[in-house]
């Protein structure tokens, strides 16, 4: 039993490192933007960028090398622009993209050393508006991963439909109500979408949407959004869709800081881990704020509830607090520590590190390398994971 | 999501390859002292299907083992499934007793009604290998008729705030249609196997599909009129008794040779349906073969290539049952 156990921490280990694709900076915070709905299509944060999100990317994730001439300053560069600026989109209209590509090292105890390429994300989104109607989708292709999310049905090699909306937008989009298949308003918008915060919720913004109907407001100090969730209707059978609600409320606390809350509850007839009947929730708090511009703080933390049908309700406890420190401009070193004790009998917590570089070195281009560690205890002893994941990414 | 997919899977092989641990015999066990046509999971007392001393966690497994169950022990597993009989044990609430539930194919700690065993979880839409959504064709067809619409209209109405709504409406059409065309409802369910020995039922009615009505005779409803014309058709089962509209297999492939001597070789879908519009000369005979070489051949030349109009449930005009894997 315990071995079986520790068989299955390695695998969960194994599969955990193996991040896939990521694409939301909640430490712009930094830059005293405490919403989203300014840069993004999406409000709650994500994808597509919006013209001034792309001039402020421009203006101010990637490095420098020279100095802007004076007057100049507030310019963003030509390259701003979809595909570096050569194609340009109609007003109505935004365009976007994602590739992402990464080199990974795992070593788990007990259990020889790979070294896997993964091509993480080749997504193109899109996103309309016209009079109170918004609309967003993306569409892209995956050799391998991000299965939830697929649109066809191979067992590699797919196109995957991550997200795809129609909405309707009140008082100069204050107010979005929309339906479709979309990120679940919970907690942080990481980028580390492996994190145990956003896996052990399954918020992740990998594959981790689902069907359903949302209103969202996006205030100058309170934004928020409830989802109705319907299920994700990109698997089958119905019988592994989860229905509920995920919601979450952040209130700017002058311009760098923020604080929020979010909250998830959902049910389903067989729950994909399990494959029994499972009611789930997640209710956590959420801080972003930054000291200083150069040092921003991400943190959250939540209860997770289970309660399987003909077991007794189980609690568990996942937290993530990461410092992001940018001493010039487009290069980051990030430290992040993770705890995670699952909803289930007699689990012990599991802590987790990761030390991260990230250097915005061209227009639209960034590399990642990161050094996770994570422990994890079974009866027979603490398995550790080590990996090391360097990643190139390119955004259109 | 990776994660949840390799753990179901592992937790899968896990039981399959090891079931109930310290008990493995206790499945077949349960079958064999409540007459079941089935062994039940790992997972009606080890929540998740992981087994070993100390796991038995869920509801049904701790009434088991309150009433004298104890792992390994065979004896004291017939025990306590008598007992639980006797005390008419309800261990989800749902207003039928756990033996019950087991002997209907039920659940005893799920909610009410929901099949034993969990399926296999499929992945995208509009066409998945058995849970196939259907009608993704048209739906993608009256998007591109929606877009050529309010394109049109929009032309026509030049610039202004009337080219604004008609995009407007053209983004709202298409993003519904596409929802639509994207995630039709799964017209195959999974289903106990007292329903079908397969697990898999056809419930999408007569919607085209060439997984459609497995079992039923093909070219008997195509000669109404509707569908395309076969020369042959038929399906493929498991099991020789499996009840019209339940899945079959295609574990192997049939092969019909005509009295002219050309053979054809007919492949069955993931429903085991399978058939062809290329003539045969009557009578022909008929074999199915598996990859490892095994074959089951027709006791006789035949002259109908309707397979199914005598391959039923219990089989008609001298057919035994099913059309069946060697």
């Amino acid at each position: 039993m315990a071995a079986r156990l520790a068989v299955v921490a390695v695998f969960a280990l194994l599969v955990l490192a193996s991040a896939r694709e990521a694409r939301a900076y909640p430490w712009m915070v930094r830059h005293a933007y405490t919403g989203c709905a300014m840069c993004h299509a999406d409000p709650t944060g994500g994808g597509v960028l919006t013209e001034y999100g792309r001039a402020q990317g421009d203006l101010l994730l990637r490095t420098k090398y020279r100095k802007v001439p004076e007057g100049e300053e507030g310019e963003p560069s030509k390259t701003a622009g979809f595909l570096w600026g050569a194609l340009d989109t109609p007003e109505w209209l935004s365009l976007g993209g994602s590739v992402r590509s990464a080199l990974m090292r795992n070593a788990v105890t007990g259990v020889p050393a790979t070294n896997r390429w993964i091509h993480m994300e080749s997504d193109l989104r899109a996103f309309a508006k016209a009079s109170i109607f918004r609309a967003g989708a993306s569409l892209g292709y995956l050799h391998e991963g991000g299965r939830a999310a697929q649109v066809t049905t191979r067992a590699k090699d797919n196109l995957v439909g991550r997200h795809y909306w129609i909405g309707v937008a009140f008082k100069e989009d204050l107010w979005l109500v929309r339906a479709g298949r979309m990120n679940l308003p919970f907690g942080v918008r990481n980028v580390e979408h492996t994190l145990w915060v956003r896996s052990a919720t399954r918020t992740d913004i990998n594959d981790g949407q689902q069907h359903g109907a949302s209103v969202s407001y996006n205030g100058e100090k309170l934004r928020g959004e409830l989802m109705a969730v319907v299920g994700n209707y990109q698997i089958g059978p119905d019988d592994y869709r989860e229905r509920g609600w995920a919601g979450f409320t952040e209130y700017a606390l002058g311009d760098r800081w923020a604080i929020g809350a979010s909250t998830l509850g959902t049910w389903a007839l067989r729950d994909k881990a399990t494959g029994v009947t499972t009611h789930r929730e997640a209710h956590g708090l959420m801080l972003r704020g930054a000291p200083f511009e150069q040092l921003v703080l991400l943190g959250e933390a939540t209860v997770l509830v289970r309660a399987p049908a003909g077991t007794d309700t189980s609690y568990g406890f996942t937290s993530m607090l990461q410092a992001d420190w940018e001493p010039i401009q487009g290069v980051h070193f990030l430290i992040t520590g993770e705890t995670l004790k699952d909803a289930r009998e007699r689990s012990k917590t599991s802590l987790g590190g990761w030390l991260s570089a990230w250097w915005f070195f061209l227009p639209h281009v960034d590399a990642r390398i990161d050094a996770i560690v994570r422990n994890v205890p079974t009866p027979v002893g603490d398995i550790r994971a080590t990996t090391l994941l360097a990643q190139l990414h390119a955004y259109l | 999501m990776r994660v949840r997919v390799a753990m179901l899977m592992f937790f899968g092989v896990l039981a399959a390859a090891s079931p109930a641990g310290a008990s493995p015999a206790f499945p077949d066990a349960v079958r064999a002292r409540l007459g079941l046509s089935y062994a039940p999971p790992c997972a009606i007392c080890h929540e998740g299907g992981r087994g070993g001393a100390g796991t038995v966690t869920t509801r049904f497994g701790r009434a088991m083992m309150d009433r004298g169950l104890k792992g390994g022990d065979g004896a004291s597993l017939a025990a306590a499934l008598d007992a639980m009989a006797r005390d008419g044990v309800d261990s989800d609430h749902d207003g039928a007793s756990d033996v019950d539930e087991l002997r209907r194919g039920k659940d005893p700690n799920g909610a009410s009604g929901v099949a034993i065993g969990a399926p296999p979880i499929e992945y995208g839409c509009g066409g998945a290998t058995v849970a196939r959504a259907t009608g993704g064709g048209g739906g993608w067809l009256a998007a591109l008729l929606l877009a050529a619409h309010f394109t049109r209209r929009r032309r026509r109405s030049g610039t202004g705030r009337g080219s604004g709504r008609a995009r407007a409406a053209a983004i709202v059409a298409l993003g519904a249609a596409t929802l639509v065309a994207a995630c039709n409802p799964y017209e195959v369910s999974y289903v106990a196997p007292e329903v079908c020995q397969s697990g898999r039922l056809w419930t999408g009615g007569d919607s085209e599909s060439a997984d459609m009505n497995p079992g039923m005779a093909c070219i008997q409803c195509h000669s109404r009129g509707e569908g395309p014309t076969f020369t042959l058709a038929g399906t493929l089962y498991a099991a020789s008794d499996e009840k019209d509209r339940c899945a079959g297999s295609n574990a192997a492939v049939v092969y019909v040779q005509g009295a002219d001597g050309r053979t054809q070789k007919l492949v069955p879908n993931g429903m085991g349906n399978f058939s062809s519009k290329l003539s045969v000369a009557m009578p022909y005979t008929a074999w199915v073969q598996s990859a490892d070489g095994k074959v089951r051949r027709m006791a006789d030349p035949q002259s109908n290539g309707d397979c199914n109009a005598c391959h039923t449930q219990h089989g008609l005009n001298g057919a035994p049952g099913r059309v069946v894997l060697p």
